[in-house]
């Protein structure tokens, strides 16, 4: 049966983007709110690729139109499920926390059933997105404290 | 349809490092034949040996080549990240008796390394019926004798024609030159490599 597609509502790259990036507790939160059994679905797939961690190299540029170098390593783990039926999830996070991993990879092969995508994957994402900008705010008040403003300087200078 | 991606090995590190020990046994000691350490699932036409050893020895850094057998690139590629390249390009080339039986000509091809470099020549790997099978229909009965063995060792594996053996037997002259040879069937593999000397048992 051919169902009309309706238009994804988050990207597999935003999602998984966000995901990768967020933490452990909020993680298992939203599995816990959104994938009650979570626990056994994880033990019914087969691992593909066991969780492993490794490091990965991070490139950097200066400024927008700097040239790229190297910048440092972050560690990540990835892992990929295969479930009962059939449909694959992969996983690569920020840190060494298997069970984020693991969560993040069964995410990924749920939000490929359009009906979960939409009841409760949506949910998922919109969640991830709120705690990353309260984060990315919190951090950027941060260093808003910490500004030295030259202003005095320069007038004492221009007398 | 996209092919159902199958899982490697149980624990990568462990049971390759106890795969590239078996391996290293094989080759240590020519003819002899060594249990491999199994992945969970294996490419169906492929003995699970064959894939063992292939997920034991590929990585990011070498490349591989398959020859009727058909699911195993894109199952080598998931779980190694190895390259695959023309037969005579590649460092590792994974086939089948079958193909072997079917045509000959392409071994020409199979980069035996040069005189500065002889290690950079292929290893082949093939699958077949059976890696001892004295007296079968197709099997044939080599004598071994070499590095790694004290007198001669007897080898009967079935599967690989008497042409196959004498273009390796043709081989031997060029050494330093030429291709290590993994045997693999079921959950065991025998190693030929290029410095064992090959002449008819029966």
């Amino acid at each position: 049966m051919a169902a009309v597609q309706s238009a994804p509502l988050f990207s597999r790259t935003q999602a998984l983007g966000l995901s990768a990036r967020a933490s452990e507790a909020d993680l298992i939160r939203l599995a816990q709110a959104h994938l009650p059994d979570w626990q056994d679905l994880l033990a019914s797939g087969v691992w593909l690729r066991a969780p492993e961690l490794g490091l990965m190299h991070v490139q950097a540029r200066a400024d927008g139109d700097g040239a790229p170098f190297f910048f440092h390593e972050i560690t990540i783990t990835r892992a990929s499920l295969r479930m009962p039926d059939g449909r694959t999830g992969h996983a690569m996070v920020l840190g060494r926390s298997q069970t984020a991993c693991q969560i993040v990879a069964l995410f990924d092969a749920c939000a490929k059933d359009a009906d979960w995508a939409q009841t409760h994957g949506s949910v998922w994402v919109a969640e991830l997105q709120e705690a990353e900008n309260t984060k990315r705010a919190s951090r950027e008040a941060e260093a808003e404290l910490s500004r030295v403003d030259f202003f005095t300087l320069a007038r004492e200078s221009g007398d | 349809m996209q092919a159902t991606l199958l899982a490697g090995f149980r624990d990568a590190t462990l049971d390759s490092q106890a795969c590239f020990r078996s391996a290293l046994q094989a080759m240590s000691e020519p003819g002899l034949v060594c249990e491999a350490k199994v992945p969970l699932e294996w490419p169906g036409r492929c003995p699970s040996a064959l894939t063992a050893l292939a997920l034991t020895l590929l990585d990011a850094e070498t490349t591989f080549s398959v020859l009727g057998l058909d699911d195993l690139e894109g199952y080598l590629r998931f779980h190694t990240g190895a390259q695959a390249a023309p037969p005579a390009e590649a460092d590792y080339v994974f086939t089948h008796e079958d193909t072997i039986n079917e045509s000959l000509g392409w071994l020409q091809t199979l980069h035996v390394g040069s005189a500065e470099w002889p290690e950079t020549s292929s290893t082949l790997i093939v699958g077949v019926g059976s890696l001892h099978a004295p007296g079968h229909a197709k099997a044939c009965t080599l004598s071994l004798r070499g590095p790694g063995i004290e007198t001669t060792r007897m080898f009967h594996p079935e599967g690989l024609p008497r042409s196959f053996w004498e273009w390796r037997m043709a081989r031997e002259p060029d050494y330093p030159l030429g291709i290590d040879l993994f045997l693999c069937s079921g959950s065991a593999w025998a190693a030929i490599p290029r410095s064992t000397y090959i002449t008819w048992g029966d």
